[in-house]
């Protein structure tokens, strides 16, 4: 208090400036700076805990669209300095509900103040199959123009959050026997919605391939990160750490008021509905602003359920079995290939694309189950596919003739929330050839690694509150994961 | 505030009287009235009203770039500009005279949040504290500022899912026989053993930090190594095999002293020095109201309001 001194009192309106000098006044006082004080507020947080090397904060901010009850909410991240930040305003929902003008906006910003940008759009889940449409806001079929000035600035999405997983859904991927996972059938505001090809990454990967096929340009050519979008402002995204959504659900009683007799509350967000996910990695030169930027723009990243599985892919044409066990393994894939994010085209006459692979567990979470290559592509009709292929696993399973390896098994004790690494692997890599090519046709692939089970934060709740596992209506284990951003093969002249 | 107003104005005039026991303090800008004898049926456009219409309508600050911007309008782009800004004005001074603003939440918490800004500016710029103050605010933080403990190793690392014959466990044990026979320094480690998802040198690294990396198990063991500038100790066991460890630094958390942190100690005081003081000030405020709770039935000791009155 030492600033504060009753006699003086707060600075306030000089009560004797009158009509025209008052206004002169205050329009100098409330200077555009001035007036951008929520802007500068968020500005001056990351300036203040930005420390290179040790903890890179970004400036960014939510464009939080809705169109009806659909969430449309983008991320949009700045390279900014805290000074080129001040320069410009963002653009909200309330100028605007359509990306088109979020996109425009940022061009002429780009230009005026020499700021990039890169907009993530995220929980598409619960867009009601909106955000990777196949029509513009206004309705009319994607053209060309549409889909070059969306890809410019959509480079990244979100494929996992608190408030469920959008990768992909068990209604679009009916093979898939791990698309069941964390999936939320309802809108933002609570209403119930099925899965639809528009709200889910892996189909808006593939419409992006049809559009590509179809129009000459892909408006879906997205990489993968994960968020909380908790509400908290806490990073808790281990299961045994999840403290809810909001700051009223931070401990256990709390959560459980929303199930059962209880249930007077947050029945939008039921905390223990929602899951405790998730991160984005970043493969950067360094820990800066710059170099994470940089990485963003590359989609040299990828996302978790929280776990802080390492991954590296890399796609080429020359890879070695042996590549696989080499000990300066990053270094063989950027000679040989291309990193996660990037390009293939031109294969070579005969040759498939191959996949130099590596895995390796959080020591803070739980071994490796298995590794797989999700490929989508398009055939000979312009229609979109997809497959998984398990090409890395722990011990000695073997595929069936389906090729899929069977589960791993599970050490989660329900009573205790304890779990052994007796099963799975601490690293898994390989060298994984597509058996599948054709090289006239579009496609991409993106890794999954899967963990074993482990105990979901909705057990731990239940053993804290001597309640029945089941009682939290959600399973007493989950397997976390982790999610590549795509590589894409382009054939030549296409 | 004064700072940005003196930016503002260059060279401006300001003065803060103090009113006795009233709340607000005021203060003048002499300041040669742009519009004193304009008739509110005039609509004045200028230069500089024109420069910042532009930056609003573009959300872009920069005057600079908008001063080219404006003086590379060809005439009838400025006019444009002119009946754009006209519009909006007489639009806004209609709406003022409709009383539009009453009513609108929007902006009344715009108002709210114009105000609060004000007052933590005033804290901001009576701010300066003198070194005891400085040190006394240090003292009671303390634990603040505390340093984690700091480790200093390099590791050659042993797969266990690798093939080694005889075991991983007996393949460590007989690399750190040979890499202490051969002399092999912190700087040899990258050159022998498998890879490790991980780092090789771990420097000045915190406990949490190397447990993230390592495991919590290797942590725990690590710290209970004596450090030495030529010895290969372990192997220790983590989740992914045997790493034989040199351990050259184990600084114990310490505190620094004030002036290693006069910045980051200050800053924060500025921090809480405003937050106490809004507090007040906004009770300062309610103060000078009188609060009457009308039809509800309140719990006396739960009325928020109710230390306000006076």
């Amino acid at each position: 208090m030492e600033a504060h001194n009753k006699g003086q009192g707060v600075m306030g309106f000089n009560m004797s400036v009158k009509g025209a000098d008052r206004k002169a006044m205050m329009n100098q006082v409330f200077t555009p700076a001035f007036r951008q004080a929520t802007w500068n507020a968020e500005i001056d947080a990351a300036e203040k805990n930005n420390v290179p090397g040790k903890f890179t904060s970004l400036i960014a901010w939510e464009f939080t669209a809705m169109t009806g009850p659909n969430n449309m909410h983008r991320n949009v991240i700045t390279n900014a300095t805290g000074d080129a930040a001040r320069k410009f305003y963002p653009l909200s929902n309330y100028d605007s509900n359509r990306p088109e003008d979020l996109w425009s906006f940022l061009e002429k910003t780009k230009e005026k103040t020499g700021v990039d940008f890169v907009v993530i759009p995220h929980n598409s889940n619960l867009s009601g199959g909106l955000m990777f449409d196949m029509v513009d806001s206004d309705g009319h079929p994607i053209t060309a123009k549409y889909a070059r000035e969306r890809a410019r600035w959509e480079l990244l999405v979100e494929a996992t959050q608190g408030k469920g997983t959008s990768e992909i859904a068990p209604e679009l991927a009916p093979t898939d026997e791990f698309a069941d996972f964390e999936i939320w059938r309802r809108l933002l505001i609570g209403t119930k919605s099925e899965p639809k090809p528009g709200a889910y990454v892996r189909t808006a990967l593939m419409r992006g391939l049809e559009f590509k096929h179809s129009i000459g340009v892909n408006p879906y050519k997205l990489g993968m990160v994960g968020a909380t979008d908790s509400h908290t402002g806490l990073s808790d995204v281990r299961e045994d750490h999840f403290t809810g959504h909001f700051a009223a659900d931070l401990t256990p009683e709390e959560r459980m008021a929303d199930y059962g007799a209880h249930k007077t509350k947050n029945f939008v967000f039921p905390n223990w509905q929602l899951g405790a996910s998730g991160r984005t990695a970043v493969w950067a030169t360094e820990n800066s602003r710059p170099a994470i930027f940089e990485a963003f723009k590359r989609k040299e990243v990828y996302a978790t359920t929280g776990t802080r599985i390492v991954l590296r892919v890399f796609g080429g044409y020359g890879f070695k079995k042996s590549d696989a066990d080499a000990k300066d393994i990053a270094e063989v894939g950027y000679k040989k290939g291309v990193p996660m994010g990037a390009d293939l085209t031109n294969a070579p006459k005969g040759k498939a694309p191959e996949f130099l692979i590596w895995a390796a567990k959080d020591p803070l979470s739980g071994n490796l189950d298995r590794v797989q290559v999700i490929k989508g592509w398009v055939d000979s009709s312009g229609k979109a596919q997809q497959k998984v292929y398990d090409v890395a696993w722990s011990g000695d399973r073997k595929p069936g003739p389906d090729g899929k390896v069977p589960a791993v098994g599970n050490t989660v004790d329900v009573k205790t929330a304890e779990y052994t690494n007796m099963i799975g692997a601490a690293q898994l890599s390989t060298v994984w050839k597509d058996p599948d090519f054709k090289s006239d046709q579009l496609a991409f692939y993106y890794v999954r690694v899967l963990e074993i089970p482990t105990p979901r934060h909705s057990l731990f709740d239940a053993i804290a509150l001597h309640i029945d596992p089941k009682d939290t209506e959600e399973p007493a284990t989950i397997q976390e994961r982790a999610y590549s951003s795509p590589i894409w093969y382009t054939p030549k002249g296409q | 505030m004064i700072a940005r107003i003196k930016r503002l104005l260059g060279d401006p005039l300001i003065h803060f009287l103090a009113v006795g026991g009233l709340l607000f303090a005021v203060f003048y800008v002499l300041h040669p009235p742009s519009e004193s004898a304009a008739d509110a049926n005039t609509i004045v456009v200028d230069r500089s009203k024109l420069l910042t219409f532009m930056q609003y309508q573009s959300a872009a600050f920069d005057p600079n770039y908008f001063d080219r911007e404006f003086n590379a309008l060809s005439p009838q782009e400025k006019q444009a500009l002119v009946d754009k800004y006209v519009r909006e004005e007489a639009l806004y001074r209609e709406a003022n005279a409709l009383g539009l603003k009453e009513g609108d939440y929007v902006i009344h918490r715009r108002m709210v949040q114009k105000m609060l800004y004000l007052i933590d500016d005033t804290a901001s710029e009576a701010f300066s504290p003198s070194d005891g103050q400085l040190q006394k605010y240090f003292d009671a933080h303390r634990d603040n500022y505390l340093v984690a403990p700091s480790l200093t190793f390099t590791h050659v690392f042993i797969d266990k899912e690798a093939r080694h014959p005889g075991g991983a466990e007996k393949a460590a044990e007989k690399l750190k026989a040979e890499l202490q026979a051969k002399g092999a320094t912190f700087d040899d480690a990258p050159n022998y053993g498998d890879r490790y998802p991980y780092g090789q040198n771990y420097v000045k690294m915190t406990p949490d930090y190397i447990a993230n990396q390592l495991g919590p198990g290797f942590a725990k063991a690590l710290m209970a190594l004596k450090p030495s500038d030529h010895k290969w100790q372990g192997p220790i066991e983590s989740q992914f095999g045997y790493h034989i460890v040199m351990l050259t630094e184990h600084k114990p958390a310490h505190l620094p002293t004030l002036a290693d942190l006069h910045d980051e100690v200050k800053n924060d005081m500025l921090r809480d020095t405003v937050d106490a003081y809004q507090k007040n000030a906004v009770q300062d405020l309610i103060a000078h109201y009188k609060v009457k709770v009308e039809g509800l039935p309140l719990d006396a000791t739960a009325k928020t309001g109710a230390q306000a009155v006076k």
